[in-house]
């Protein structure tokens, strides 16, 4: 046996171990689940049958990796396999609801991938090579979280670690990110993973590139990562739209630069403050960019395709003609919204039509089961997102509270709740407060309740997503 | 060297067991600690199996209740004569107790699935699956025995979204004998699920609240 916390061991070496003997535990687990045909829902037999290019006869397919197209999967396998090109060259999914699977990012990326990798698509190693980019990916995120929770706790402005504790808090969050209360949708190309890493890079090069000199000072030392960290975010952000509340770092950095006040000395504090605003150029540019980002792939790209097409009025999709323009005529504000910023974006529409996604919508009897399954989660980042704002006082991490606070307000209001379990995997503050809670008492109860709940979910959900059964 | 008659033997074993206090008192210790993982796993397996009744994936169900009245030659494909020849879509449960077939049927109408050899005085349950890249629902499922006892499935397929491309859509039609409530093709799963719920709580006792324990005895110390 070796120790995860042995500071002579390479961190890269023990992650790499830690991480694929996860990777085998869950897919024999998998292995030994029924086959597809005795799943309660057998619609993975007719999506095989419906891409023929998928061999179903070799053992990895039947014993594994077929049992890993449940729920979302189905989406994101035929908008991979199925998008049908336009004359402009552009691949667009079949039906309207596949536009919530990131057709244009993650499917892409995928598509391409399997194309460079495979060269064409009827192979039986298809479904291998989608699922072997995920899980590296994964392993790419947990690496980039060690690096990431290293320089956080660094960092800290309050606290001064030791190395060995610093050490014991990054490994131990990346042990609890590799058995993620995620589950089953970790072993599967689901798009979280791939937004997951470009938000860790981002967190990465903007800590890496900003420091903090006193209470709610910060200066950026490294101009070029800070700019790269709004392309990692909106990469991010297109992917999952989610995971525009990463935008939330620009908008408080933002509000540093501007509003606090650095020196008494009145020359001093006029040249100080001269260079502060120039400073605030970069998350104000960082913010815009992720902004344009976001309003291209939600709002422009979806305009373009569904209303800006020879259809007479009528038959355009209601979201269409819903433009912010005409409601923004009164304030005369309209000159600032450009026509194809309509009031519910497509995805909003998507996940209100299809999925009965709204404020509030999900609270009802028949959903208790599934508020119990995310309680640990909702709890947990809560308690972390409390305790790192006001007992922790390390300013640094004031932002990651802001983040969680704005995520768990936008899950508990508009999402079905239990999706926590797979999306929250692109904040770590709930697997900070943990690792730190372990590193000051081992025996934490806390910590033990946490792995408990890991203990049981891990595998629990890994067979439920085999055998195609809720929770999605 | 003393004989002991068969009765007096089986007294002195009694009076002297061969297992020590302490053996006992761990055994004792580990059944318990079994049972209460039994316990949490079942429990555990029961909130999984709740799901079921919550959320379904593309799948709708119906259960079937046969009666006892229904005569046998009515219910057999063999001695079925009047409907030999039907076109009518047919599903038999001949030599098993569940059986999946697939259909091809055209949505935005009513479809009709025949279930052919069930048991009387039997429970089914009927699913109807169909695959998430076709944006349709399955609706106002219902059964009923016609004149001459046929067991007629009958629902609506109705696309859910946008027009649908395809004109006909594959569809898979399960019934399940219910078994205690529930369909037999389940077993296997809730099998797996208790195995690994036993699993996980077995770890639990052995590496976490092991620990948890020591920790207490070191503080009581």
């Amino acid at each position: 046996m070796f120790s995860v916390f042995d500071m002579k061991q390479p961190p890269i070496w023990t992650i790499t171990k830690v991480f694929w003997i996860s990777k085998v535990l869950q897919y024999t687990i998998i292995f030994f689940t029924p086959c597809i045909e005795s799943q309660f829902d057998t619609s993975t037999t007719l999506l095989l049958d419906n891409f023929p290019q998928l061999d179903q006869s070799q053992w990895y397919n039947a014993k594994i990796l077929n049992k890993l197209l449940s729920w979302d999967s189905a989406y994101y396998l035929k908008n991979i396999l199925h998008m049908a090109q336009t004359p402009d060259g552009i691949y667009l999914p079949e039906y309207e609801n596949e536009y919530a699977f990131s057709p244009f990012v993650w499917s892409s990326v995928l598509r391409f991938s399997v194309k460079a990798l495979l060269l064409k698509e009827d192979t039986p190693f298809l479904l291998l090579v989608l699922i072997s980019i995920t899980n590296i990916i994964h392993y790419c995120s947990t690496i980039a979280l060690f690096y990431l929770t290293r320089i956080v706790f660094q960092k800290n402005s309050m606290y001064k670690y030791q190395k060995q504790t610093v050490f014991r808090i990054a490994m131990f969050t990346c042990l609890l990110f590799i058995f993620s209360l995620s589950g089953g949708f970790q072993s599967t190309f689901y798009s979280e993973q791939f937004s997951t890493l470009f938000t860790f890079l981002g967190m990465y090069t903007r800590e890496y590139s900003t420091k903090y000199t006193g209470s709610f000072t910060i200066t950026i030392e490294n101009k070029a990562l800070y700019l790269l960290t709004s392309v990692f975010f909106t990469v991010a952000a297109v992917n999952r739209p989610n995971c525009v509340i990463n935008g939330l770092f620009f908008l408080l950095d933002l509000q540093k630069f501007i509003f606090n006040k650095t020196s008494q000395h009145s020359e001093l504090k006029n040249k100080l403050n001269d260079h502060r605003k120039r400073e605030a150029l970069y998350p104000l540019f960082s913010g815009c960019f992720m902004l344009c980002g976001m309003v291209y792939t939600v709002y422009y790209t979806p305009f373009q395709i569904f209303c800006n097409t020879s259809n007479s009025a009528d038959n355009l999709p209601n979201w269409c003609n819903n433009s912010l323009l005409s409601q923004l005529e009164l304030l005369k504000l309209n000159s600032l919204v450009p026509t194809f910023v309509t009031r519910n974006s497509l995805y909003t529409y998507i996940q209100r039509r299809y999925w009965n996604v709204g404020l509030l919508t999900y609270y009802t009897a028949n959903n208790i089961p599934n508020v119990l399954i995310a309680l640990p989660n909702v709890i947990y980042l809560f308690m972390a997102a409390n305790y790192f704002q006001w007992d922790f006082n390390s300013f640094n991490l004031h932002s990651y509270c802001y983040v969680s606070f704005a995520f768990l307000i936008m899950i508990c209001g508009w999402a079905h709740l239990q999706i926590i379990n797979r999306v929250i995997t692109f904040i770590p503050l709930h697997l900070w407060y943990l690792s730190s809670c372990f590193a000051k008492n081992g025996n934490s109860l806390k910590v033990k309740l946490y792995l408990a709940w890991v203990i049981i979910w891990w595998p629990l959900q890994t067979v439920l997503f085999a055998n195609f059964l809720p929770p999605a | 060297m003393s004989v002991l008659f068969p009765v007096e033997q089986l007294k002195n074993d009694l009076k002297t067991p061969k297992i020590s206090t302490n053996q006992r008192q761990t055994w004792k210790i580990r059944t318990e600690k079994a049972a209460q993982i039994m316990k949490l796993s079942l429990m555990l397996a029961f909130l999984c199996m709740h799901f079921f009744q919550i959320a379904r994936a593309n799948t709708e169900t119906i259960i079937i209740e046969v009666p006892s009245y229904i005569r046998e030659d009515l219910i057999h494909r063999e001695t079925r004569n009047n409907n030999a020849n039907s076109k009518q879509d047919q599903i038999s449960l001949a030599h098993s107790n569940h059986k999946t077939q697939r259909f091809e049927v055209v949505p935005n109408a009513r479809t009709l699935v025949e279930v052919l050899d069930y048991q009387k005085s039997s429970k089914y349950m009927a699913k109807i699956c169909w695959s998430a890249i076709h944006p349709v629902s399955i609706e106002a499922i219902e059964y009923e025995f016609d004149e001459d006892m046929s067991l007629l499935l009958s629902f609506d397929v109705v696309q859910s979204g946008p027009i649908l491309n395809q004109k006909i859509i594959p569809i898979n039609v399960s019934v399940d004998q219910l078994v205690l409530g529930i369909p037999v093709t389940l077993f296997s799963v809730i099998i797996n699920i208790v195995v690994v719920l036993m699993m996980s709580c077995g770890i639990i006792y052995k590496y976490l609240w092991k620990e948890v324990d020591k920790s207490d005895t070191k503080k009581n110390d």
